[in-house]
């Protein structure tokens, strides 16, 4: 008769570390997606204003 | 029949796991802000950047073009004057231009720009003379001279930019925002502490269970800061300021280069660190079930 008290860990858990970035990693690329166009555009205004050609 | 060790209960768990994702955030934006400040504010970098390799040869190329240029235009001869901007000279130029972009974004001072010395430039130029242009046009012609290279070196507004920081001065505290800025890591790094010492207090003596979240946390950490480097790049920042200025561009791709080295050292040691703590874990904890397993 064999009793187990912890369930052995298989390879899925080199996969946590995936899913505790993945969140993070879709919040930063949303924000980027949303932001960008728009930063991109003030930027290059900026760049164009303050560095001489 | 063999128990091993305390078992931690399964909204325990769920409350670590819940640490454990909070942990990577607070790591990850630490580790980033920390990269992003280095860049901003390290005098160390910034001098590197504008002494980098290649940075004072493409200067002299294109200032010894004007040169050229300028000597066709006003008769004189260029060879004199070319040698009079010395590799040297140029290279100081650019460590003040660096000490004066530290001084911008750890101070928010717009201090005046480093000017080239334009005497050495007038002699170079008076004896270059081959008769068709008059002696006091050297002077004249030594000034503009003098432009275009702190041009190359330094192809900034000044009174814009100048203006553009008393006018953020009225309105802002920015020192204190500044060192706001500088703090975020700092902050950071202290979240990091809570949530780990949290995770810690929850597992009580349970090291070996605490390893599976300390890992994921760092490996996390590490695909974090992996992810948003490959987000940043790929929005091709150097390509906007290279439109603007070729050797500006080149000197930031100089900085951006430093930092991805820094911040890729940074995430192969969480990568590594992360991965070797869940190798370990899983290598003890299948032990432990395999003792448990033991016939009765």
């Amino acid at each position: 008769m064999s009793i187990k008290t912890k369930r052995k860990p298989g390879p899925g858990l080199y996969l946590m570390p995936m899913a505790a970035a993945l969140p993070i990693v879709a919040v930063v690329a949303l924000a980027v997606s949303r932001i960008w166009p728009t930063l991109h555009k003030l930027l290059s205004i900026m760049i164009k204003l303050v560095v001489k050609a | 029949m063999k128990t091993t060790g305390k078992c931690v209960s399964s909204p325990e768990r769920g409350f670590a796991w819940v640490l454990t994702f909070l942990l990577t955030a607070f790591l990850s934006a630490a580790l980033l802000s920390l990269l992003a400040v280095q860049g901003l504010t390290s005098a160390g970098m910034h001098l590197a950047a504008a002494t980098g390799n290649g940075v004072a040869d493409s200067q002299q190329a294109k200032i010894y073009e004007q040169v050229d240029r300028l000597a066709e235009d006003c008769g004189f001869s260029p060879e004199g004057v070319k040698a009079a901007i010395r590799r040297e000279d140029l290279l100081e130029m650019n460590r003040k231009a660096a000490a004066w972009w530290t001084k911008l974004c750890t101070e928010g001072i717009v201090d005046t720009i480093p000017r080239w010395n334009a005497a050495e430039l007038e002699k170079a130029v008076e004896a270059g003379m081959n008769g068709e242009t008059r002696t006091e046009d050297a002077g004249k012609i030594a000034a503009e001279l003098a432009e275009k290279i702190e041009r190359v070196v330094f192809p900034l507004r000044e009174s814009l930019l100048s203006r553009g920081m008393s006018f953020a001065r009225n309105k802002a505290d920015v020192e204190g925002m500044i060192r706001d800025i500088r703090r975020l890591p700092a902050l950071g790094a202290a979240l990091s502490l809570l949530a780990a010492g949290l995770i810690a207090l929850l597992l009580g003596r349970d090291f070996f269970s605490s390893l599976k979240y300390y890992g994921t946390a760092a490996a996390g950490t590490g695909l974090t800061i992996l992810a948003t480097g490959i987000i940043f790049f790929s929005l091709h920042p150097g390509a906007m300021i290279e439109q603007a200025s070729a050797a500006l561009g080149r000197e930031f791709g100089t900085l951006a280069g430093q930092i991805t080295l820094l911040g890729g050292g940074v995430t192969l040691f969480l990568l590594a660190a992360g991965y070797f703590c869940l190798i370990l874990y899983r290598k003890k904890a299948n032990n432990n079930t395999k003792a448990t397993e033991q016939p009765v």
